[in-house]
């Protein structure tokens, strides 16, 4: 059998090279991507990072910038965004190696098969820009955590392409120069802690004392510190054993191809799915979304989503679902029904260490029992996300939209 | 077994369970690298390439002399032939001939995509 190789593929600031494929005053120019709303930045092209602007930066304050033509800001188009993902993960996906589709703009492929790794990822890279016009940098290494530290090397490399070195002092002084906090896995809570313990580096990690790292960080950092000594223990498409699911849908009351009421019925779907959860005491680590078309007009469209981290918050869960939907509806379809199932259902003190979790979450579980309680008292639903309201008013502003050029027929891009 | 079989008519046709020619497989074989570009210029016309026309332009075909294109030029986006003989440097023009433009990246001229195939909408 072949020695264990991933690749992580990272799309280089994918909702910028979105906007690029289509626009091509956008190339070269210092370009932003503002959040729904047109809040804050939420993507930036390396010309705007050179410019000093920061992730979050709130719009109000680039307006200078724009005015003098030194900043080009759009508002966040995910209907593109979502579609261009797909095309790029399906460009992925046709050698055939096993892939897990890891966030919109990454995936995680298992390369274990490839001859020459490094000649695979040149072909690769310049194959997916060829056909979906999105750049990508590429890492690869023994498992799925070293492939993203080594990701982010071949982004600066320039390249894009970049192989963990073998084991020796060359991969020593690699890990030795990451930071323990730039490690997959290691949460912005958990960092301090290890840093105070003396582990500062990614290298440190490699080769702290296992038995420890379980008995005070729990079983994901271990893990993760598996993963740095070049152990697999997080293999492609792990999924959590499913022994159970939360199912809730229903039919229309007549069919519907509205947007804004297939959302409107998937999020309170998702509530009332939620609820029940939480009354089980359980927390979800995936999502199925479904909608049924009238007829025969088209087959079911059903999409799966995993949770960064397990959960049964309806807020978290609605704006997961919310996404899903997006993909799966197709405009000229009427549809007559949907439906959501939770999957992956776990006692909710079974939760791991998260990746990336930027959630305060014992706050928003705070606030979570706090609805709960209010609807127990009044009867269901009292409180509720506005997501389940009827109505478009949710749409986001968004002023500085580009078209949607390949979800739209009214919107497809122009040649001259 | 309970169910019911299927006969007559419908058994003879699930027989020779040959697909209906499908619009998508022919014409759009490479569907993740496909797009769909709409002409919005007269520059195309002698080859019958006309305004409101929709180009299928599919970006994982390598383009060859002759092929129409889609290509970005400065802040443009262009439809146009590729002109790119033996012993020429490849240029877009235009049919009726219109002064060409030379492929060149460093000058921000790039090729986008080959047009495989167009659909015009009669009613």
């Amino acid at each position: 059998m072949n020695q264990p190789l991933y690749a992580l593929v990272d799309c280089n600031a994918f909702f910028v090279s979105c906007e690029r494929v289509f626009q091509p005053a956008l190339r070269r120019r210092a370009v932003v991507v503002l959040s729904s709303n047109d809040g804050c930045v939420i993507a930036r092209s390396p010309e705007a990072k050179e410019l000093k602007i920061p992730m979050g930066e709130p719009a109000f304050r680039l307006k200078e910038l724009i005015g003098s033509g030194k900043l080009v800001a759009r508002s966040s188009n995910f209907a593109l965004y979502s579609d261009m993902s797909s095309r790029v993960m399906a460009a992925l996906a046709i050698d055939g190696h096993p892939q897990e589709v890891y966030s919109i703009d990454e995936c995680f492929l298992d390369v274990a098969s490839e001859p020459d790794p490094m000649a695979w990822a040149n072909a690769t890279r310049a194959r997916v820009f060829r056909e979906t016009g999105i750049p990508t940098s590429i890492g690869i290494a023994a498992t799925k955590t070293l492939a993203k530290l080594t990701n982010e090397q071949g982004k600066k490399a320039g390249g894009g392409v970049c192989v963990l070195p073998l084991p020796g002092p060359q991969r020593i002084a690699f890990l030795a120069a990451r930071p323990v906090q730039s490690v997959w896995g290691i949460g912005g809570q958990t960092a301090p802690k290890l840093e105070s313990a003396g582990i500062r580096t990614a290298g440190d990690l490699a080769g702290a004392d296992p038995a420890q790292l379980r008995a005070k960080y729990g079983l994901g950092v271990l893990r993760t510190a598996r993963e740095l000594a070049g152990e697999v223990s997080l293999p492609i498409g792990e999924e959590p054993e499913a022994p159970q699911s939360i199912t809730v849908s229903r039919s229309f009351g007549s069919a519907t191809s509205d947007l804004a009421t297939i959302r409107a019925a998937v999020a309170a779907f998702i509530e009332n799915a939620c609820a029940k959860a939480r009354h089980q005491g359980v927390d979800a680590a995936a999502v199925t979304i479904w909608l049924s078309p009238r007829g025969f007009q088209s087959a079911d469209a059903a999409m799966t989503v995993s949770l960064e981290v397990p959960t049964a918050l309806t807020a978290e869960l609605q704006s997961a679902a919310s996404a899903i939907v997006l993909r799966l509806y197709r405009p000229e379809l009427e549809y007559k029904k949907a439906g959501v199932t939770l999957l992956g259902l776990q006692p909710v003190g079974a939760r791991q260490q998260s990746f990336l979790d930027h959630l305060d979450r014992p706050r928003a579980e705070r606030l979570q029992a706090a609805v709960d309680a209010i609807n127990a008292g009044e009867g269901r639903r009292m409180v509720s996300s506005g997501a389940t309201l009827l109505s478009s008013a949710w749409q986001p502003t968004a002023q500085r939209m580009s078209p949607r050029y390949t979800t739209r027929w009214d919107e497809l891009l122009e040649a001259h | 077994m309970a169910e019911r079989l299927p006969t007559g008519f419908h058994a003879a046709a699930a027989d020779r369970a040959e697909g209906r020619v499908d619009l998508q497989a022919r014409f759009v074989p490479h569907p993740h690298a496909t797009f769909l570009v709409r002409c919005a210029s007269e520059v195309l016309t002698s080859r019958a390439i006309l305004v409101g026309d929709l180009c299928i332009v599919d970006r994982s075909l390598e383009p060859r002399h002759g092929d129409v294109v889609i290509a970005m030029a400065g802040a443009e986006v262009l439809v146009r032939v590729l002109d790119h003989g033996p012993g020429r440097r490849p240029s877009l023009v235009g049919d009726p001939p219109l002064q060409p433009i030379s492929v060149d990246p460093e000058a921000g001229v790039e090729l986008w995509g080959v047009v495989s195939a167009v659909i015009r909408a009669l009613r």
